[in-house]
């Protein structure tokens, strides 16, 4: 259970944070409703508006048929999207479609994808970190916190990731994408930690989380774990001018835990005089002036 | 001291000529910039039965179909605020009726879940959705406003259309009777009350 307010404000803001590919489509939407056409008011206009549907309607019969699905699965399903593709997936994303053009917008899980090989079909997999360009192979894109991974089984894919590293991968290749906005790199640390991952994994997510535009919590939130991860690696020292460069700030957020964090790194070092300015509580400020003695 | 991170630069009185105009390209950069608050605002704010997408995409058209009649420039992010509180009692209103309607599917949030479980933190986060669904609408808005969003008590004000002191006292007794549901739906861990607040 979480037990302090930082923790309920930060799991609110994570739930309340739109993601890119709900931004994308939001704003596709929004464009695509204010390029309609509004219907005329003047009369003079009525002949022209149904020479207009006329064509409107022969352009649309004549138009390529284009479906758009929903792909949403706890448990792996499968979907043949055409002849040539197939797809099965445990996750959530959209596949658009024409036949021979095919777009999957995936968000988050595992995307196992099949074509067939020489039959001119054209498909590309979208995530928030990677594009995958393909004409024939057999590959897996999977999501999570920690980016976009892709497997390659059989084939030839050109991947393309946010942070702008290409590669074309042959069978048995792998590649992952990392996340190329701060609170996805933010959502990596957390993940690499969860995972049991080295402490060293998780400051190098950090890092590059904090070298990426973020907002003001995010920021807070990068910057305290990592004052915490540094101090978990023994690097005090590093651990040290961190928490008092990030102390001279106003930030709010976390302000408590890297004060608390600060205090232990310097009775650590044996630094009495700084323990004893961070001291919040009695039995800090008891324990510092132990150390003065 | 609370800080703004929230809203991004407040747009030219070009760029919302050009975009009032039909221009495409300046469009866009207002839906690069204002797209991602609005929708934030309606998923925060619009609770769980209403699609914030939906309610998102309804308040971005109704702005850029209005811009011409906006007065201050200066003021165009208390102006998107008050769109989505109209565009929102709407669709609440048109949740709540659909949930009368035998055999209607009810809309749901834009999903966080997926099938890799955040279960601790999606729980948290789902029941300060909950608490701030059961409270009334100024109080939720002051809440998100401030504690979730970090805007000062000034800012949230100006959004809000109210004097500083009014919002400092909703503030106040919004915190307040946050903290009493949040104890009583378990948010509170023994020894570690939580409240959205920070003051």
């Amino acid at each position: 259970m979480m037990n302090n307010y930082e923790d309920a404000k930060s799991a609110a803001r994570e739930r309340f944070e739109p993601s890119e590919l709900a931004v994308a489509r939001l704003s596709r939407r929004a464009a695509a409703t204010l390029d309609q056409p509004r219907p005329s008011r003047r009369p003079m206009y009525a002949g022209f508006a149904a020479l207009s549907v006329a064509a409107a309607a022969l352009l649309f019969a004549l138009r390529p048929t284009v479906t758009v699905s929903a792909l949403a699965a706890d448990t792996a399903t499968t979907m043949q999207v055409s002849d040539d593709v197939a797809l099965s997936y445990a996750g959530r994303g959209e596949v658009t479609t024409d036949g021979a053009h095919s777009r999957v917008a995936w968000e988050l899980g595992t995307l196992d994808v099949e074509v067939t090989p020489n039959r001119g079909v054209n498909l590309v997999i979208e995530t928030p970190e990677a594009t995958v360009r393909v004409i024939g192979t057999g590959f897996t894109v999977a999501r999570d916190a920690l980016g976009s991974a892709v497997d390659v089984r059989h084939g030839i894919v050109a991947v393309r990731c946010g942070d702008g590293r290409e590669g074309q991968l042959t069978a048995g290749q792998s590649m992952t994408c990392l996340p190329v906005r701060a609170a996805g790199m933010l959502a990596r640390a957390k993940a690499l930690a969860a995972g049991g991952a080295g402490d060293a994994d998780v400051l190098v997510a950090l890092d590059a989380g904090l070298r990426l535009d973020a907002s003001a919590p995010v920021r807070a939130e990068l910057s305290a774990r990592r004052i915490r991860t540094l101090s978990a690696l023994g690097r005090d020292e590093e651990a040290a001018a961190a928490a008092s460069a990030w102390l001279a700030g106003d930030e709010t957020i976390r302000r408590a835990e890297v004060e608390d964090l600060a205090f232990a790194v310097a009775m650590r070092r044996g630094d009495c005089a700084t323990a004893t300015r961070l001291a919040k509580t009695e039995a800090q400020a008891a324990t510092a002036a132990a150390c003065e003695r | 001291m609370h800080s703004l991170h929230v809203t991004p630069p407040l747009p030219t009185p070009a760029l919302l000529d050009a975009a009032g105009s039909g221009d495409t390209d300046a469009r866009q950069q207002l839906f690069r910039d204002w797209a991602p608050v609005v929708l934030r605002w309606c998923k925060s704010l619009g609770g769980p039965k209403v699609d914030a997408e939906d309610a998102a995409h309804d308040v971005l058209v109704t702005a850029l179909t209005r811009l011409p009649t906006l007065r201050e420039a200066a003021r165009f992010d208390a102006w998107m605020f008050g769109i989505t509180r109209r565009v929102l009692t709407g669709h609440r209103r048109t949740a709540w009726v659909r949930g009368w309607i035998p055999g209607f599917t009810p809309d749901v949030p834009d999903s966080a879940e997926g099938p890799n479980a955040r279960i601790e933190r999606d729980q948290t986060g789902a029941r300060v959705q909950a608490i701030l669904e059961r409270r009334p609408e100024d109080h939720r808005e002051i809440l998100v406003l401030c504690d979730l969003e970090e805007r000062s008590d000034e800012a949230a004000a100006a959004l809000l259309g109210v004097p500083v002191g009014t919002a400092k006292s909703r503030l106040r007794r919004a915190r307040e009777r946050f903290q009493i549901l949040a104890e009583r739906s378990g948010l509170a861990a023994d020894n570690a009350p939580v409240a959205l607040g920070s003051g």
